[in-house]
């Protein structure tokens, strides 16, 4: 009886005062929340997945030890193909490390990339569903970065990575959207200075693909070349010079050929290089042309394309 | 005649020296040399990575602290928890208890030094470990960033890309906000021992008092879902029961969430001297009211 008094007593100390600490636990935690030094809880599938020793143990504020030992599961079903697994492998490791990049990079390359190839190159299966499922993995591995991007939207790496996705020939290119992503990863107030000029060379490269945009290509590209020596790189001029015929530049305002190229030697050499890259939908108004009139100055046999 | 004072940290510190020399002849560090053999394993383990990413060096280290500070939290939080629960029982079956009650200590002072022998001993074996892990780390992430660096200046980067390369890595090698990390789990440690003598103080067997603190444990990494749940997102629906369940909750559990810093010590992330103090604070705050409402049923307890 006397315990139970007890108890009753120790209970009604304890709510006066949690009261008198409740706002200050409040606070504190919503100032961690905003610095994100703790994590918002574990979503109700992920623990089932987790186990009750692993939810345990994330619970515990070791998340990390718990996704460390979950990326180890991911590699075995990565070396046994198991895709399914995988994915729901890295859905889980995401669930528990939110912040880090590697974690949604590299397991949105095992689906974008990995098992979308798998799939297309799995004799066992028909071409259609092959093709289905390659084209369900690229898009899954999208999604995957999107809700990276989502969680951390100031993170570069990440919309580097949906850019490059977007821009892989090999997979489903599409430039408006590789832009988009381009843009945005400029936009990231993470993205080291050192890495700025070649992005935005890549957002040219890009939007010199999407139809429409070639007036803003030119610009950009024009004020690429003007702003630096280094972004004079082969595909950049010959970009431009494909540009400025592709827009009927008028000859006042044209960069002329000796100012984009060395000399006419290189300029035949690169031109040729771009033209050999013409089913990468960059534009090529007047490229063949030169190319064959600087053969015939050049004079270089060996200069001439495949058609 | 001299009269007795109430409180006497005189006392409190013999009591204390008196546990932790009884905790350690329980042989409690021989769980040390489980921690050597797992920080050597984990430094000389490489994770299978499937791609090598741009930051596979701070991955590798976070691996390490991630291994290591689980097993500091584990045994913080078990060693809290089961060294304190044995404490009282323990004392009983020495008949040590009689000897210092027939005294004139005061039985605040008992509970106290007992206690503090507790966190004595969970301080020790910390900061044993945190040497360790300090000196393990510091090797690996040296070694890491000089493999770095060669391999920057073989593919010839840039120096502000070296110098990020050096600060990202070096960030996830030995820091202060790792050794807030390592008092975050001192602190919650505290709590749960501080809230293990409370349990023992009323409870009749040792399985008791620690299966109570487990279950406590667990609820208290709940109480921040409760607590937010009551102050931000009751809705109308929700039925009576719901909401005084999750008031008691939010009110008479710890918030252990709080002290969940230790994941992003691992991940590096900077943690301000102005959180840490705010946790230190709470935790006084807990282990003061713990400590006194023990007291209050173990002042007339009878043996």
């Amino acid at each position: 009886m006397r315990i139970l008094f007890q108890i009753v007593v120790i209970i009604c100390i304890l709510l006066g005062f949690g009261a008198a600490k409740l706002r200050f636990e409040d606070r504190l935690s919503q100032d961690m929340v905003a610095q994100r030094l703790i994590q918002p809880p574990l979503k109700e599938g992920t623990s089932l997945r987790l186990g009750q020793t692993g939810a345990a143990v994330a619970l515990g504020g070791l998340r990390s030890l718990v996704a460390s030992i979950w990326n180890l599961r991911a590699f075995v079903h990565f070396e046994n193909l198991d895709w399914l697994k995988l994915e729901q492998s890295y859905e889980v490791i995401t669930t528990l490390q939110p912040q880090t990049t590697h974690y949604w990079d590299t397991g949105a390359w095992h689906l974008h990339t990995n098992a979308s190839v798998y799939y297309k190159e799995n004799k066992d299966l028909s071409p259609i569903r092959r093709s289905a499922m390659q084209l369900a993995y690229i898009r899954k591995g999208a999604a995957f970065l999107t809700e990276g991007v989502r969680q951390n939207p100031d993170d570069w790496r990440l919309h580097l990575a949906l850019a490059r996705l977007w821009n892989d020939r090999h997979k489903l290119p599409d430039p408006a959207r590789a832009l988009g992503h381009y843009e945005d990863t400029l936009a990231c107030k993470s993205l080291p200075d050192y890495r700025r000029s070649q992005l935005r060379r890549f957002a040219f490269y890009v939007m010199t693909q999407v139809q429409g945009r070639e007036p803003d290509a030119y610009a950009l590209g024009l004020a690429l070349f003007k702003e630096s020596p280094q972004n004079h790189t082969p595909n950049l001029v010959c970009c431009l010079f494909a540009l400025q015929n592709a827009l009927e530049v008028p000859e006042a305002e044209r960069l002329a050929d000796a100012q984009l190229f060395p000399n006419k030697k290189t300029q035949l050499l690169w031109l040729k290089n771009f033209w050999s890259r013409r089913n990468q939908d960059y534009p090529m108004d007047g490229v063949r042309r030169k190319i064959n009139e600087l053969e015939q100055e050049v004079g270089d046999p060996r200069a001439k394309p495949q058609n | 005649m001299r009269r007795n004072g109430f409180f006497s940290p005189a006392r409190i510190s013999v009591i204390a020296g008196h546990t932790f020399t009884q905790l350690v002849r329980m042989k409690v560090f021989y769980f040390l040399a489980v921690f050597v053999i797992l920080m050597l394993a984990a430094s000389f383990f490489d994770m299978p990575w499937s791609r090598v990413t741009e930051d596979s060096a701070e991955q590798e280290l976070i691996i390490l602290k991630s291994t290591a500070m689980g097993a500091m939290a584990m045994f913080s939080a078990l060693f809290a928890i089961a060294g304190t629960a044995l404490l009282i029982p323990k004392d009983l079956e020495d008949r040590t208890l009689y000897t210092i009650l027939s005294k004139p200590v005061p039985r605040l002072d008992y509970l106290l030094g007992k206690l503090a022998g507790v966190l004595v001993l969970i301080a020790v074996s910390l900061l044993l470990m945190d040497a360790l892990l300090t000196v393990v780390l510091h090797l690996r992430a040296e070694e890491l960033l000089a493999a770095e660096m060669e391999k920057g200046a073989k593919l010839g980067w840039p120096q502000q890309y070296l110098d990020i390369r050096r600060e990202s890595i070096s960030q996830q090698g030995v820091t202060w906000d790792l050794q807030a990390g390592i008092a975050a789990i001192f602190f919650k440690a505290t709590v749960m021992a501080s809230l293990a003598l409370l349990i023992s103080t009323f409870s009749s067997s040792t399985l008791f008092t620690i299966v109570i603190a487990v279950v406590i444990y667990f609820i208290g990494h709940f109480t921040a879902d409760a607590r937010n749940y009551w102050l931000y997102s009751q809705k109308d629906g929700v039925s009576g029961e719901l909401k005084i369940l999750t008031q008691g909750v939010a009110l008479i559990f710890p918030d252990f969430q709080l002290y969940n810093i230790i994941d992003a010590s691992i991940e590096g992330k900077k943690i301000g001297q102005g959180v840490l103090a705010r946790l230190a604070i709470l935790t006084l705050f807990y282990a003061g009211i713990y400590s006194v409402l023990a007291w209050f049923t173990f002042r007339k307890k009878e043996f």
